[in-house]
């Protein structure tokens, strides 16, 4: 992930005008979007420019979905979570100046998207979506069909896997993110300062308090070790 | 060094980056104190558990188009381009059940839309004889354009056409199952666990002919010859000051026999008791919900939950009832 490899050199250190003309000459299709850098993108996105925002999400979909789905925990949180993302990474593009990566920003907001998300809910009253609702004379089971395997049924495919999710998933929101961040999805310690809007010293020491709680549930497994 | 001050350094002991005198403190400490020892190999086993591999999950066919669909009802938006319009078709699947009194299922849709400036309905219905609409009801002007069903195997699936007026800028559904037919007393009930389910919730693409195939509930057992209603409300919801809402009624099961009106319910009992009394689908539109649904409602004396919307709603002035499907009929506020 990151930034694309620029089309040229010339382009992105070009002046707007010839930057402008170059980009004109240049169709921004489905079919070969790999050349086109993420800062043209950006900065066409930031024209109001929906087909160049197509090739962006199309860019970034598989690790902001995947990301979302280790948050969440589920198939169509992930869903959710992902799509809002995006719809407001365009609707806040034109405010990104580009002192950090583009996708260390759509990661930004997709962790917001997820914390605000869980704050809502836990405000809240939801059901779980296994529960059986008890009636005067019969039950009724809610099932809301998710035929997507859950984050601890993909990550490794087995039963270890599935303890090892489970444990992450059982992690405070905050923590959770940071795990994931750091070990699924391989960030460093100053793009996670980035993402999550901290200095790196706190990256580290929250990491560190989410990696002990992460051990503490997992010591508790004893098929793991 | 101390017991409580060595998990902080877990990390750095673990990635070597803590400066050689404060290891050597905790290095000593370690060989010295057993539990601190076990504790760090655990933290060591599970870093170690945290490198395994992680597969990886296919993103949704259509997430993409769902997402652009969204960002173009912004754009849209932003640029008050005028006419813009959505459709949403919901399925929802529920158990069949044979022998099972009359269920009821809702759609509760609200929906932030320029109130300014009303789109008229173009699937507006043919306003039947049997239920004449009053002159002054220039149509019906809510969400719901369509509501059907139809049996796959054990299951019904209910399908809800929702147009969306223009300037909406993003959409809720909330289907709810109520554990009684007459639980949906007031709008807050559906806050209330001890009535109401919420059994679905999702944001949902506001492209055309979308169909979004919702599970909602499965029946696992019903005595003979009991009663199971249901009430599965959808709530569309928008940003911004402006909140539409609008209501649907629909039976699962037509045998259920008439039931009285209540003297004094609001609307929301009213309907709910006529639509399980008749097999129909009612839906209440945003101006009549403002205006009745909290209201205790004065039912005209002899009319029982058997009797056409028409002879319910007589001498309601700010009511009237028009057809707008075959089996669906919209409460439309004046």
């Amino acid at each position: 992930m990151g930034d694309a490899t620029p089309t040229s050199g010339r382009m992105e250190a070009s002046g707007s005008s010839g930057a402008d003309n170059l980009e004109k000459r240049e169709p921004l299709t489905a079919e070969s979007p790999a050349g086109i850098s993420d800062r043209l993108l950006v900065r066409r996105c930031q024209r109001g420019d929906v087909e160049a925002f197509n090739l962006l999400v199309q860019r970034y979909e598989h690790v902001v979905f995947n990301f979302a789905f280790r948050l969440a925990g589920n198939y169509d949180d992930a869903n959710d979570i992902a799509q809002e993302a995006f719809v407001r990474a365009f609707t806040a593009i034109g405010s990104f100046r580009g002192d950090a990566a583009i996708s260390s920003w759509i990661f930004r907001i997709t962790t917001n998207v997820f914390l605000d998300e869980r704050k809502r809910r836990r405000t809240r009253q939801h059901l779980s979506l296994d529960d059986v609702v008890e009636l005067e004379e019969s039950s009724v089971a809610r099932q809301i069909e998710d035929p997507a395997p859950k984050p601890e049924e993909v990550v490794i495919g087995h039963e270890r896997a599935s303890m090892i999710g489970e444990a992450i998933q059982s992690l405070p929101d905050f923590q959770r993110t940071m795990i994931v961040l750091y070990h699924v999805e391989h960030k460093a310690y100053d793009e996670i300062a980035v993402i999550m809007d901290l200095p790196i010293g706190t990256v580290k020491s929250r990491l560190n308090r989410a990696r002990v709680a992460l051990k503490d549930k997992l010591s508790g497994i004893r098929e793991l070790f | 060094m101390n017991c409580d001050r060595i998990q902080n350094l877990y990390t750095d002991l673990y990635e070597d980056t803590l400066n050689p005198r404060i290891k050597q403190l905790a290095m000593l400490h370690l060989g010295v104190c057993s539990t601190c020892r076990l504790d760090y190999e655990r933290f060591q086993e599970a870093m170690r558990l945290l490198d395994e591999p992680v597969q990886q999950v296919a993103v949704p066919a259509a997430f993409r188009s769902q997402v652009l669909a969204r960002v173009a009802i912004e754009a849209n938006q932003s640029s008050k381009l005028p006419g813009w319009r959505s459709w949403l078709q919901l399925r929802i699947p529920v158990l069949r059940l044979a022998g099972v009194g009359a269920a009821v299922m809702a759609i509760l849709a609200a929906a932030a839309v320029d109130l300014s400036t009303p789109t008229p309905n173009a699937n507006q219905g043919d306003i039947v004889a049997r239920i004449p609409a009053p002159p002054s009801v220039s149509g019906y002007s809510g969400v719901f354009q369509k509501l059907s069903a139809s049996t796959q195997g054990d299951k019904t699936y209910h399908n809800f056409t929702i147009e969306l007026p223009t300037g909406i800028s993003s959409a809720r559904v909330n289907a709810y199952v109520l554990q009684d037919a007459r639980a949906l007393t007031d709008e807050s009930a559906l806050d209330d666990k001890t009535s109401a389910t919420l059994a679905w919730s999702d944001n949902e693409p506001l492209t055309s002919n979308v169909q979004v195939n919702i599970p909602v509930a499965v029946v696992t057992s019903a005595p003979a010859g009991s009663t199971l209603p249901f009430l599965v409300c959808s709530t569309v919801a928008g940003s911004g000051e402006s909140v539409r809402k609008d209501l649907a009624f629909v039976p699962l099961d037509n045998s259920r026999p008439a039931l009285a009106i209540q003297r004094g319910a609001n609307l929301y009992l009213t309907l709910q008791t006529v639509s399980a009394s008749q097999g129909i689908n009612i839906v209440v539109d945003d101006a009549a919900l403002k205006a009745n649904a909290r209201a205790p409602y004065a039912a005209p004396s002899g009319v029982d939950g058997s009797s056409p919307l028409s002879a319910l709603l007589a001498g309601q002035t700010h009511l009237a009832a028009i057809q707008i499907s075959t089996g669906t009929y919209a409460v439309v506020g004046q």
